[in-house]
């Protein structure tokens, strides 16, 4: 049984895990807009279904992408 | 601030005595400029941004009273001193009430200009620090708004359109039929990722559940075979649903705690919801509560039956959000 010491450290909640946390984000969400985009190139899709679920597929990720891009990364007192 | 530093201006109407002041001031490391008086005095200031103005009280077209006045109005951020003549001192006193940093008093000494300039630098130099700070404490406001607002987010509005994601994730995975090598590399990218987000939105939902639970504890003495029932009844419906034999087990002796309770129902559901996760369909699943000596622990004990070769998990409870992994 190992333990995780201060795995819930209120200190923790910083400037700097949110900056780490919209940075995260973001990267993944171009990692999936990509291989999504890569995936849908290499298919050949004949399925109605598979299409329907791609198409929800980017207009969720199109949604949660809407959420993050407002918030800045780099916030002035870091710059 | 460096003597060097100060923005000055002197006021005065008087040629030879303007100049005295300067060769003075020059001595003691400043650098001012001069103006003949207060109209040209105000002048000067519309032009240049200065720190401090040392004008003479009595003064043609404009005495330093009004001047004084106009400057405060004006310019609150630059401080004045006056000069004046001890037959004018209740003038000077009456200056200092109308926002003057201090008077010096004629004739001039040099070694009370010399104080009083050294105090008024140093009581720029704090305002100017403390303004610095206000300043730094309202951009600090404003990114915590920002990184609220964003965990807000990320709590609340981003796991369900994530959840949405992963489910249309797997269906369009079992839907490919002949997986080539170039797919499955895909697939595996995008279901790893997606893991990843998951997983960062869910720590970051629970370090602010930290915060707000932290706000918010109400230590008290409860017995926790209570909140074994309490969870079970709210549990027990979605085990069912999934065809999983569930029992919970108290300690008839009852298992008293100091804690916060509404802490601890969510530590004990969370358990639950993992047991329901990670138990095959169709499975038994039994949890239960003993008081083990010495007091301060408790153990919560759960089996997985099948996969998981009969083995018993443990957590032990020894003080809020320290996390154990099995």
């Amino acid at each position: 049984m190992d333990k995780i010491e201060n795995q819930f450290n209120v200190d923790n909640l910083s400037i700097e895990d949110y900056q780490k946390l919209v940075e995260n984000l973001r990267i993944r969400i171009n990692v999936l807009n990509a291989s999504i985009f890569l995936l849908e190139d290499k298919l050949d899709i004949i399925d109605l279904d598979t299409v329907n679920y791609l198409g929800k597929i980017n207009s969720e990720l199109e949604n949660i992408r809407k959420m993050i891009l407002p918030y800045p990364i780099k916030t002035q007192n870091n710059n | 601030m460096e003597a060097s530093e100060l923005k000055l201006l002197v006021i005065e109407d008087e040629p030879m005595i303007r100049e005295s002041y300067i060769d003075m001031l020059e001595v003691l490391g400043y650098q001012a400029d001069t103006a003949i008086n207060g109209k040209d005095g105000l002048l000067k200031l519309s032009q240049k941004e200065y720190h401090l103005v040392i004008t003479d009280l009595n003064m043609p077209v404009m005495d330093g009273q009004e001047t004084l006045k106009r400057i405060k109005k004006k310019y609150p951020q630059t401080e004045v001193i006056v000069v004046t003549g001890f037959a004018t001192i209740e003038t000077a006193i009456s200056a200092m009430k109308e926002g003057a940093f201090d008077y010096i008093t004629k004739p001039v000494s040099f070694e009370h200009v010399k104080i009083i300039l050294n105090r008024c630098r140093n009581h720029i130099k704090a305002r100017n620090e403390n303004e610095e700070l206000k300043n730094l404490n309202t951009q600090l406001k404003h990114v915590n708004e920002i990184k609220d607002k964003f965990i807000t987010i990320t709590n609340h509005e981003l796991r369900t359109p994530l959840a949405v994601l992963k489910g249309y994730f797997e269906l369009v995975d079992l839907s490919i039929e002949d997986k080539t090598e170039e797919l499955k590399d895909y697939l595996g990218i995008i279901s790893s990722t997606l893991v990843e987000m998951i997983d960062l939105v869910e720590r970051m939902h629970h370090l602010s559940e930290a915060e707000n639970a932290l706000s918010k504890l109400e230590i008290k003495e409860f017995n926790l075979n209570e909140t074994l029932i309490a969870v079970t009844n709210e549990m027990k419906i979605l085990f069912e649903k999934r065809d999983i034999l569930f029992e919970a087990y108290t300690d008839p002796k009852g298992v008293f705690i100091k804690a916060d309770p509404g802490s601890i129902h969510k530590a004990i559901r969370e358990l639950l919801q993992n047991a329901l996760k990670f138990t095959e369909k169709v499975g038994k699943f039994y949890c239960a509560l003993k008081k083990k000596r010495p007091i301060k622990k408790f153990i919560f004990l759960w089996r997985i039956p099948a996969s998981a070769s009969r083995q018993i998990n443990k957590v032990i409870f020894l003080n809020p959000f320290m996390k154990y992994r099995m």
